[in-house]
């Protein structure tokens, strides 16, 4: 359990820090350490605010509240070859529930500020929601129907990719790219979203934190990255081995997070961000694999074709 | 128990006729308590008085008193009525006191019906009072019938009702003529057309797809304590009907899966004109149609678990439904209730004239956005926990070897969270826009705070749903008897009980960690500075993101089952110097169901226009011809 909760305080942080880094090497500049993205955060904690005086006690409790709803939701999420700290039966509608109310916080507190490019913001990413959330859903009930109604750790656990077994390797296969799909556009990566850029028009999260400052900024960064973590972590359970003993499914669940990483950082080098005005179609993508994924196992569960 | 709350309730009436309202309400107030000691003694204790009525032929015994089911619904009345009461009087004082008397009266009449509908397991008693509660409901609408607007929603509304009683009245008529008695009791395995019949007439009362068109009419005409007691309390009738209807009919799979892709159009359909309405009534009038649909999927798992023999599902999804409709009854008066203070206060219901409320009317904001929450199902109030039971009733079914119902709980539970994504946004967008940013015209700019008697009404209800979305685990036992009356008995495990504990402790966790985090952030420094504008030295309100503006990128999709017109008018001179635009959602149901029949209708006895002549001779000689006609009739049929 102090494990786990390590985990969910060090590795997001780390995990952008990869991302970041991967992105320099590919560029050909030597790039920050890792560690930068965790300096950036804790600077950011020691500074002042700067607060709109637009604002009221919404944007005033908005980052915390999300902030906290997050690490909520990351207790049900299993990390390394240890449980989720909280595991239950159908604990995946908590989750689910939990992301979206922090967005619902989230982007309230970005129409609080009464700027139009705040607004936009707000827009995308509860468009992007509307899809994702039954994506998300989708997927998980679709592994119910294959082993029954069970916590989010043993769901994905028992879906663990099977070689020999072609069905398995398709489940999976379109199981991790929705889910994968699903970390960038809630991380806010390219080729959804660009986390770096600073023209507001074709932002979608990163337009939404304009006005937020200081400790409140730190935790918007933090709560970004958390979000990605989760998703990652979810991937990773559907590639672990898990008859080989506690360090080796360690280590490489340790090795698929830093893989994850490093396939983020290179898409974001390689591809060129998409139109904002299509974004909404591919945000689609998940939940069109997801009913490949839930007719997969209606064809596996009734024996092949 | 229960003649003494009806006693105290008529008593009312004849306070509303002296306009005597604090007397009024003292009435009901009290009348509710005794209807629900009476209700909660039947759900907790099985101490039920039934009262036996001989009636003349052939209408048989009437039998009146709570079931269990019954109770349970005459609390969610009993409450919201007082609720409604309570805050009524507080809106009502910035009316003039003429036609207070009648509307208190129907209002007091209404409350009345509404208790009897529960009451009565009789089915002709049951459709006077039935009737009753319609024509009342329709006189309190009509408070300000001054405005024209006002009495066509009316209108409308009554037709509909009247649709309703037809098709009702039809099935009764129908399940007579099938077991031979009016009794509810004895309406056992009724066939396919009166189930039918029945099951149309209730759906009209709730607002299930295609007969939902009139409840973003009628509830935003109505005064708001009125439409909160209409859309949380009086619709839930309509869900108490069809639960006795499921009870009384031979149930089949296939109608349940057709129920089941009913409710889910209905949710679907509701949140996305929820989504484009730019009225705040209209938005949340159409969220009682989102509700109404998620109602209708936990009823129609709770049948299939029933048949599948599946008792977790079945209880699962039964306990899901009563909760929800209990929820309902919570927050939708609560943001109808705060609508009208938004009203009253700015003279304006649409959410483009609407912004930084938060800051000029604090309370009601805070309230509005507990409302929100619990609306939008988010974890820590009343509405998740609601969801979660259906949820859970759903993919409970899983893994079981039946490939229909596996299909449908995925493809269901993946279309309820859509529909609780698209409910999100269009709360998010309602809070944010209507609280939340700067003022967007004059009349939000100077709107002020209410007065305390219409905050406190909604405090109580807010407060609830906060309080109730906390403890998942004592529902699992608090509808146990309603379960075991109605056949959804199901084994409580362990695990079951675990996990809802489990999500407390979630919850509990969050709240501390909230708590933390706000101490430590005490201790930050801040300085105030405008909003950051690219720059631009001079923001004004209108830069905001506007209603329509906001659900822009998602327009595109939910354009083919919305139908928004914008109406542009500008002058065609070179510089032009007025310019007005309007955006209207038009409802299709209303444009492809309800007016075309309206308009064959009309046709049809627009034929018989002809007869009225407005002349007296003209009449009297009608009335000759068809003494004559009887007359030939009787001579030649009879000899």
């Amino acid at each position: 359990m102090i494990i786990n909760i390590i985990f969910i305080l060090i590795v997001p942080l780390l995990f952008l820090g990869i991302i970041i880094r991967v992105k320099a090497i590919w560029a050909g500049r030597k790039g920050a350490s890792i560690l930068q993205p965790t300096y950036d955060v804790i600077k950011l904690l020691r500074k002042s605010e700067i607060i709109s005086s637009s604002t009221g006690f919404i944007f005033e409790i908005a980052s915390v509240v999300s902030l906290a709803l997050l690490l909520g939701a990351s207790l049900l999420v299993p990390f390394g070859n240890y449980h989720a700290i909280i595991s239950f039966k159908g604990d995946f509608i908590l989750f689910t529930y939990l992301l979206a109310f922090s967005k619902f916080i989230s982007t309230l507190s970005s129409l609080d500020t009464g700027s139009s490019f705040e607004g936009m913001g707000a827009s995308r990413e509860l468009s992007y929601t509307a899809f994702l959330e039954p994506a998300f859903l989708m997927i998980m009930a679709s592994l119910v129907y294959a082993t029954g109604l069970g916590s989010m750790s043993e769901l994905v656990a028992s879906h663990t990719v099977n070689m020999s077994n072609t069905w398995s390797v398709i489940i999976s296969v379109l199981t991790i790219l929705g889910l994968f799909i699903m970390m960038l556009i809630e991380g806010s990566r390219v080729p959804f979203d660009d986390p770096t850029t600073h023209l507001e028009l074709t932002m979608v999260h990163e337009v939404m934190v304009l006005d937020n400052s200081g400790p409140n900024l730190a935790g918007m960064t933090y709560a970004g990255a958390l979000k990605m973590t989760m998703y990652a972590s979810l991937i990773s359970y559907f590639v672990i081995p898990w008859e080989r003993g506690l360090w080796f499914v360690t280590g490489f669940y340790f090795l698929m997070m830093f893989l994850q990483a490093v396939a983020v950082g290179l898409i974001e080098s390689i591809m060129p961000r998409f139109r904002m005005s299509r974004n909404l179609e591919l945000a689609i993508i998940p939940l069109t694999l997801v009913l490949l994924v839930m007719f997969a196992l209606v064809v596996y569960r009734f024996g092949g074709v | 128990m229960t003649i003494t709350g009806f006693v105290l309730l008529t008593l009312a009436l004849v306070f509303a006729l002296t306009k005597q309202t604090k007397l009024f309400v003292v009435s009901v107030l009290t009348g509710s308590v005794f209807l629900i000691v009476a209700a909660v003694q039947t759900i907790f204790f099985n101490e039920s008085v039934i009262w036996l009525m001989t009636l003349p032929q052939p209408w048989g015994t009437a039998e009146m008193g709570y079931t269990p089911l019954s109770a349970f619904f005459a609390i969610i009345i009993g409450f919201g009525s007082s609720m409604s009461v309570l805050y009524g009087s507080g809106y009502l004082k910035k009316y003039s006191r003429e036609g207070l008397s009648s509307h208190l009266f129907f209002l007091g009449l209404l409350i009345i019906s509404m208790n009897l509908t529960v009451y009565l397991r009789h089915s002709m008693l049951f459709f006077l009072a039935w009737e009753m509660m319609s024509l009342s409901s329709f006189m309190c609408i009509l408070f300000e019938h001054k405005l024209s607007e006002t009495r066509k929603s009316a209108i409308y509304y009554f037709s509909f009702m009247q649709v309703s009683a037809f098709f009702l009245l039809i099935g009764f008529g129908l399940a007579y003529k099938q077991t031979g008695s009016f009794d509810f009791g004895a309406f056992q395995d009724l066939g396919y057309l009166p189930a039918l019949f029945i099951g149309i007439g209730f759906a009209i009362k709730t607002g299930f797809f295609p007969f939902y068109s009139w409840l973003p009419i009628a509830y935003p005409a109505a005064p708001s304590h009125v439409s909160g007691l209409m859309s949380g309390v009086m619709m839930k009738t309509g869900i108490y009907g069809i639960l006795l209807l499921m009870a009384m009919t031979n149930i089949s799979l296939t109608a349940m899966y057709v129920i089941a892709g009913i409710s889910l159009l209905t949710a679907f359909l509701g949140v996305i004109h929820a989504l484009a309405e730019s009225d705040v009534k209209k938005v949340i009038a159409y969220s009682s149609i989102e509700n109404a649909g998620i109602i209708g999927l936990g009823i129609a798992f709770a049948h299939i678990g029933l048949l599948t023999e599946h008792t977790v599902m079945a209880g699962l999804s039964m306990v899901g439904l009563l909760l929800h409709s209990l929820n309902h009854s919570l927050f939708k008066p609560l943001l109808f209730f705060l609508s009208g203070n938004i009203s009253q206060q700015t003279h304006t219901r649409e959410i483009d004239q609407l912004g930084g409320l938060q800051k000029r009317m604090p309370s009601t904001g805070t309230l509005f956005l507990i409302g929100s929450l619990a609306i939008s199902g988010m974890p820590m109030f009343n509405g998740f926990i609601s969801e979660l039971f259906i949820y859970l009733g759903m993919l409970d079914g899983l893994n079981r070897n039946n490939f229909n119902l596996n299909i449908g709980s995925i493809l269901c539970a993946a279309g309820l969270t859509f529909v609780g994504a698209l409910a999100l946004f269009a709360f998010v967008r309602l809070y944010g826009l209507v609280f939340l940013g700067e003022p967007r015209s004059d009349k939000a700019r100077n709107a002020v705070e209410v007065s305390k008697s219409m905050i406190t009404t909604p405090g109580i209800l807010a407060g609830l749903c906060f309080l109730l979305g906390l403890p998942g685990s004592i529902y699992l036992n608090f509808f146990n008897h309603i379960l075991q009356y109605q056949g959804f008995w199901f084994e409580i495990t362990p695990a079951l009980t675990k996990a809802f504990n489990l999500v407390s402790l979630v919850f509990l966790i969050i709240g501390i960690l909230i708590l933390i985090m706000l101490i430590l952030r005490r201790r930050i420094v801040k300085e105030v500075h405008p909003t950051w504008g690219c720059g631009y030295e001079k923001p004004s309100s209108r830069m905001q993101y506007t209603g329509n503006s906001m659900i822009h990128p998602l327009a595109y999709f939910i354009k083919p089952f919305i139908k928004k017109q914008d109406v542009m008018n500008y002058d065609k001179a070179l510089f032009p110097e007025s310019f007005t635009f309007e955006a209207k959602v038009h409802d299709f149901i209303h444009e492809t169901l309800i007016t075309p029949v309206k308009k064959a209708v009309l046709a049809f006895l627009n034929l018989f226009a002809g007869i009225q002549k407005g002349n007296t001779q003209v009449y009297i000689s009608y009335g000759l011809v068809f003494l004559l006609i009887v007359l030939t009739w009787a001579i030649l049929v009879v000899k």
